[in-house]
């Protein structure tokens, strides 16, 4: 995707800042992306130059000579309001351009988020079904594992993976999904890439890799967990990476340039996941982290997703667990029956 | 033969129910998460496709699609 210039940048950034005159660049922007005021600007411009030279006196003087631009200094005028008038118009179309392309990203990114949930849905009523047919029988965890938070992990890494690709026509990129879990013996926690989205389809070298919260506390995205701050995290250069010793000693550290993490945060529990792209490219999705930040935002219709298919999973936890109570429950009270009933008949 | 009963009856697990639901922690155990490379592969891919094949339905409903 053509990204717009810095200029456009800084100018977005300036109207943020100050609101009046925020107010007045949006004023002009309206005007100038108009295309009958530009037709009639065009039109002035040459009229105002066509009487500007007619009035002028090319005549008496030489070019050379001082006295030739004595009288045409508001041709040089007019000439430089036609030069900034054009700058400004080709940075304009440039931006629509780019805010167009945005505009067809969220509208792909909702229709397959639209269809994650269509399957989501799809998953959950045949769950559904499924408990329903066994009408007389409590369910058991097995009911409940036809979909799991880890599948919606693998579709929405690849829809992440492949909106990249889209958008910016590459293909070296990943998007992962850190997941954080606790130790049933001990307790402690760590987290483990549980699910990706790649070119290659082969699983990365640090999928079930366990990073504990308290020893490998210099990783970068162990820190994150640590920190519990809800924000979008962007290292914009290789050097950002390195400082942050995103991937510790690992080999191919230096073939990342670009890492953006992403939490998704459940309440009472803090960061439960974290969802990093990595960037292979040089500037692939921005320039800056504002660039980054503009780009990466669209994709926060996926966390919550994730954020729901969380609970979701919880709630089956949960459930499955009650009914494993309820089922020993009443198989005690049914041993205890027929246990009296054959005491009854002694 | 009631009495029996009812002496009987309070050693159900009610106790037992109220300890375990207090044991219920939401932060998950890996084992219940594909951990095997190969089989995890295997499963991204078959929802993948499972995927792709709704969306391309999807794309072809012109009344839902945006």
């Amino acid at each position: 995707m053509k990204k717009p210039s810095r200029f456009i940048l800084h100018i977005k950034r300036i109207s943020r800042k100050y609101k009046k005159l925020g107010n007045l660049i949006v004023y002009i922007y309206r005007i100038l992306k108009s295309s009958y005021i530009r037709t009639f600007v065009n039109f002035t411009f040459t009229t105002v130059l066509t009487i500007q030279m007619k009035l002028a006196d090319f005549e008496t003087y030489k070019l050379n000579q001082e006295e030739f631009y004595q009288d045409k200094w508001h041709i040089l005028i007019t000439c430089v309001f036609i030069v900034l008038y054009n700058w400004a118009t080709i940075l304009i179309d440039n931006y629509q351009k780019y805010q167009e392309k945005i505009i067809k990203c969220v509208k792909e990114i909702v229709n397959r988020e639209t269809v994650i949930n269509d399957t989501i849905g799809k998953k959950l009523y045949e769950i559904t079904k499924c408990i329903s047919a066994k009408s007389s029988s409590i369910p058991v965890k097995s009911d409940f594992v036809n979909f799991s938070y880890q599948d919606v992990a693998a579709l929405v890494c690849h829809n992440i993976y492949d909106a990249i690709k889209v958008s910016t026509e590459k293909d070296s990129h990943q998007v992962s999904l850190m997941q954080r879990f606790k130790e049933k013996k001990t307790g402690v926690e760590y987290i483990k890439m549980i699910s990706y989205g790649n070119a290659n389809q082969i699983t990365p070298s640090i999928f079930d890799k366990h990073f504990y919260l308290d020893y490998d506390q210099n990783y970068f995205h162990v820190k994150i967990f640590n920190e519990n701050q809800n924000n979008i995290f962007i290292l914009k250069n290789a050097e950002e990476i390195k400082k942050h010793f995103v991937y510790g000693k690992r080999s191919n550290e230096d073939e990342i340039v670009q890492y953006i993490a992403i939490p998704v945060v459940c309440e009472n529990e803090g960061i439960v996941s974290l969802l990093q792209i990595e960037i292979k490219e040089n500037m692939l999705i921005g320039r800056t982290k504002e660039e980054i930040r503009e780009f990466v935002k669209p994709f926060m219709a996926y966390i919550h997703v994730l954020t729901v298919s969380y609970y979701q999973e919880e709630l089956f936890k949960v459930l499955a667990k009650k009914f494993d109570i309820l089922k020993k429950s009443k198989d005690r009270k049914k041993s205890f029956i027929e246990g009296m009933s054959k005491y009854e008949q002694h | 033969m009631n009495s029996i009963r009812g002496k009987l009856i309070l050693i159900q697990p009610q106790k037992n129910i109220e300890f375990k639901y207090a044991e219920l922690n939401f932060i998950p155990e890996d084992t219940d998460f594909i951990q095997d490379h190969r089989t995890f592969e295997d499963r991204r891919q078959q929802l993948i496709d499972e995927y792709e094949k709704e969306l391309r339905n999807f794309r072809n409903n012109t009344m839902r699609i945006i």
